[in-house]
């Protein structure tokens, strides 16, 4: 009996792991992180910010992203709606982006925000969606860039950051307040 | 032990053979020196060694000598042997490969003799005179009784010479020496496992141990019982007794112990106490009732969503 004591760990432990794999098997998964990057851009500035998903064409037809009504997260902060062409527009109040981006330059410059997003759209793409950032500040378009999604469906747990540099010659309403 | 460059002559005195060194530092099989015990009891008269050192020595004398005492002759890495006398004893052997005191000891022991002379001839070249060294060693530890005797003789002179020198040392030859001291052991536990400087010697109870002269640390050890050292400073010819009393130890003092067949045995450990096990199994129980209901629970329903927006669908 004595000899057989130190191999009990061997089983108990196990055990333990196999319980705590089971109890943490329904923990939801991570999303697509989308880390909204902007360039020369005082965050204080930002009214808004719109991210404009355009489907690319496949054997001459136009798909268009199905949304019958326009959805709401994060307390109204992020809303998403389709247009007319069947672009997904997803818009981020100004008071949303100023309370959780992060800026990364000096000051409140070149603040990034990051964004979790998932589809179960169970077709993919060889063409992925084309992502639009467009950025109003000031009271005018001031930023904006765009990229085309590294996939669709988005791959849970992947990671893509979307750059938008100010545009020339709105410098003035991109950094109102900058020396 | 004298070098010997090319051969060795050795001589028994009184019909037993003899053999003699070599200049190896290889050691013994004396594994009663190692330890330190005493051999048997010296029971047959000693061994007379007689060496020559060189190959210089005239054949001729070597043949007197031979002849005078009944020696045998062993050329031991010579370069010109003079006499070639093939022998399988085992004390030839011993004493070829010694290669200091102990080991010479050591082989004059295990021939059970109390003691050797060696005589060396050697001659430093083919016309000088004989040197004629004579020691006395004693057995076991292959000391020199008495300071080293050398003659330088003519090759004639010689022979006549070695009678008169052997025979004032016979004296001293049968002289025994001081016997081993005797350690004896007691333990208040039978069964308990008694070493002597790290070598296991037995079990209590235990007889009296024959040790060579000198410190010796005894160590006692017994399961369920606490260990017990002791140092010992053993005279020649000392009769000494040591009384060891082991302690009996608790679960928990309880460390580590070699048992009688030599297998390490651990003392109780955390993993021992029942209340250990107990508790580990409470909540392996409740850690596996909390998975699987969570598991099942879980696994009835839809998969949960993704963190983060859900986007629709491409059409």
């Amino acid at each position: 009996m004595r000899n057989t004591r130190p191999v009990l760990p061997a089983f108990v432990l196990p055990a333990i792991a196999i319980a705590l794999t089971l109890s943490c098997a329904a923990e939801p998964l991570e999303g697509f992180t989308l880390d909204i990057q902007l360039q020369g851009v005082q965050l204080s500035a930002v009214d808004n910010v719109r991210l404009i998903l355009t489907p690319q064409a496949m054997g001459g037809v136009m798909p268009s992203f199905s949304a019958p009504e326009m959805m709401s997260y994060e307390d109204g902060g992020v809303a998403l709606s389709v247009d007319d062409d069947g672009q997904l527009v997803i818009l981020i109040t100004g008071e949303y982006f100023r309370a959780n981006a992060v800026p990364t330059g000096a000051g409140d410059l070149d603040p990034r925000l990051s964004l979790q997003f998932w589809s179960d759209d169970e077709i993919p793409r060889n063409m992925t969606p084309q992502i639009r950032g467009v950025v109003t500040a000031s009271g005018f378009d001031a930023a904006a860039g765009a990229a085309y999604l590294p996939t669709w469906p988005l791959t849970l747990g992947a990671q893509f950051t979307l750059t938008i540099p100010c545009t020339a010659g709105r410098e003035t309403q991109c950094r109102p307040t900058a020396p | 032990m004298r070098t010997c460059s090319s051969l060795v002559l050795v001589l028994s005195l009184l019909g037993l053979t003899a053999s003699v060194c070599a200049q190896e530092d290889t050691e013994p099989d004396a594994e009663t020196a190692a330890l330190g015990l005493a051999p048997a009891t010296p029971a047959v008269p000693p061994v007379l060694v007689l060496a020559s050192a060189t190959d210089r020595v005239p054949p001729e004398l070597l043949d007197a000598v031979r002849a005078h005492v009944g020696a045998a002759i062993i050329p031991l890495a010579g370069t010109r042997p003079v006499r070639t006398v093939a022998t399988d004893d085992p004390v030839s052997v011993a004493i070829a490969g010694c290669g200091d005191d102990a080991c010479v000891g050591a082989a004059i022991a295990s021939a059970n003799a109390i003691g050797a002379i060696v005589v060396t001839l050697s001659r430093r070249t083919g016309r000088g005179p004989i040197a004629l060294t004579l020691d006395i060693r004693d057995p076991v530890s292959g000391a020199m009784r008495l300071p080293t005797q050398s003659l330088g003789l003519e090759p004639d002179a010689a022979l006549s010479a070695l009678d008169p020198l052997i025979e004032a040392l016979r004296p001293v030859m049968f002289s025994p020496p001081p016997p081993w001291p005797e350690l004896l052991i007691t333990v208040n536990v039978d069964g308990a496992t008694v070493m002597i400087d790290g070598e296991r010697v037995g079990s209590s109870p235990i007889a009296a141990t024959r040790l060579a002269p000198g410190r010796h640390a005894v160590m006692v050890t017994a399961v369920g019982y606490s260990g017990a050292r002791r140092e010992v400073e053993l005279d020649p010819g000392e009769r000494e007794r040591l009384d060891i009393t082991l302690v009996a130890s608790t679960a928990v003092a309880m460390d580590e112990v070699i048992v009688a067949d030599g297998t390490t045995v651990s003392g109780p450990q955390w993993y021992d106490a029942w209340w250990v096990w107990t508790i580990v199994g409470g909540v392996v129980v409740v850690g596996v009732g909390v998975g699987i209901g969570v598991g099942v629970a879980t696994s009835s329903g839809p998969p949960p969503d993704p963190i983060g927006i859900p986007l629709p669908p491409i059409r």
